[in-house]
């Protein structure tokens, strides 16, 4: 084999390696960001699942205040019957925010702020409400990886023949998200 | 050529000074008696030594982690990311089980939290961990920080063995439910109970790796030298606790990671 042959095979078997390895990690760090996205649809999630029962305990002690809880209920089927995560993150906020004013009434009922179950209920739910936080930051962080990768060399010429797209992050109303306080 | 290769290095290692100065927020993780890092200088000398006890019994057996974190500020930052930040960056908790939780207390802010990593989010959940907080308000507005620490420790210590279907040692029991002093004579009992248990640990590890050494010396023999090996050493390194330098047990983080379950309070 002449030697112009065997530089022209490594050059081609380097260029192989390259290729395949910035491949992966374009195809890697959009995969993080799904894996990610579905954390924060889950945690949203979980924290609709704790509304009913919220709202049957609530119930019990409020009887005057029939449309704050119709906004948390309605808020909470928004929320389960969001489509994309974007829609998910907005009936989120409004979910927040009809908690929020929950809270803020609930402050007239003593004896709901005495209650075990109440007290417990609200935990979870500011529990939750920390974890939704938290995944929509390591969103972000996998969206800002990713957004790097492909714009940079060499991500960006393997993004450029796949076609992809940057992608935009999270900023679903971050005032919205603010973790409802409740003092025992 | 020299001149150049010696400012190189010089710059690398500003930068790496840079990086570590500007990570420096949190505090770095403490490499030994990683169980409690007290920077506020809140727990006494013998409660201290009751958490990394148990701390260091979790995860020798669970590999579970229970981390008592102390700060004096938080620099502004709300207590939820940076527990969070804090949990991640030390890797609390077994890589795989993600089995750690943090306590965090922030003196001069008056906020304490506790982040609970995800395996561990069935045992603690949120509303207990809350409970565990409540449990120290009291405690903490009469400024007993130690005492309070403990306890909390306890609850959750508690917690984990229930989790991994373990008794719990009797000191965490008392601790975490009764609030009665002990006697004299309760002490006598558990430190003869201790130094009974230390002793025989001791023996039936001396016994075990005397046993090894003279298994590893047979077979070098044997074999004319191809298995085994004469090195005490070696043959140590298998068998004995103290050869193994405490392993991953109190040598440091085992990389687990939290998506921020727990609860936040302050007194």
């Amino acid at each position: 084999m002449k030697k112009s042959t065997i530089a022209v095979l490594v050059i081609l078997a380097v260029l192989l390696v390259g290729i395949v390895t910035t491949y992966n990690s374009v195809m890697s760090s959009k995969i993080a960001i799904d894996a990610q996205r579905g954390q924060i649809e889950n945690q949203i999630q979980r924290r609709a699942d704790l509304i009913p029962n919220l709202i049957s305990t609530v119930k019990g002690y409020m009887q005057h205040e029939e449309k704050v809880l119709n906004e948390v209920t309605e808020a909470r089927t928004r929320v389960t019957k969001a489509g994309s995560t974007e829609d998910l993150a907005a009936a989120n906020g409004q979910l927040s925010a009809a908690l929020g004013r929950l809270i803020a009434v609930s402050e007239n009922y003593p004896t709901l702020k005495a209650d075990a179950h109440f007290t417990e209920l609200m935990r979870e739910i500011s529990g939750s409400e920390n974890r939704i936080a938290v995944a929509r930051r390591d969103y972000n962080e996998a969206v800002r990886k990713y957004n790097t990768v492909i714009a940079t060399f060499p991500g960006n010429l393997i993004s450029g023949i796949m076609g992809c797209q940057s992608v935009a992050q999270f900023t679903a109303e971050e005032s919205a998200h603010e973790v409802p306080k409740v003092s025992f | 050529m020299r001149g150049r290769l010696a400012s190189s290095v010089f710059l690398i290692a500003v930068l790496l000074l840079a990086c570590s100065v500007w990570a420096s927020d949190i505090p770095s993780a403490p490499k030994t008696n990683i169980y409690l890092a007290d920077n506020a200088k809140m727990v006494g000398e013998e409660d201290g030594k009751e958490i990394l006890g148990i701390g260091q019994d979790l995860d020798k057996r669970f590999k579970a982690q229970l981390v008592v974190v102390t700060v004096n500020t938080l620099g502004g930052e709300d207590i939820e990311s940076y527990a969070n930040r804090l949990f991640r960056a030390w890797g609390i908790g077994d890589a795989k089980k993600n089995n750690g939780v943090l306590l965090l207390i922030a003196k001069d802010d008056r906020k304490f939290r506790i982040e609970v990593g995800y395996g561990l989010e069935g045992a603690i959940t949120d509303g207990y961990a809350g409970e565990v907080l409540d449990g120290m308000k009291e405690p903490f507005k009469a400024g007993e920080y130690s005492a309070g620490i403990l306890k909390a420790y306890m609850k959750l210590a508690g917690k984990i063995y229930d989790e991994y279907g373990e008794a719990a040692p009797e000191s965490v029991k008392v601790a975490a439910d009764v609030d009665k002093k002990w006697t004299l004579k309760d002490w006598l009992i558990a430190a003869v109970a201790i130094l009974v248990a230390t002793v025989v640990i001791i023996v039936f590890e001396f016994i075990k790796c005397t046993a090894f050494y003279i298994l590893n010396v047979l077979l070098y023999v044997i074999s004319f030298g191809h298995f085994g090996s004469l090195k005490v050493k070696d043959s140590y390194q298998s068998a004995c606790f103290w050869r193994r330098g405490f392993g991953r047990g109190s040598g440091g983080f085992g990389g687990g990671s939290s998506g921020g379950g727990g609860s936040s309070g302050g007194w």
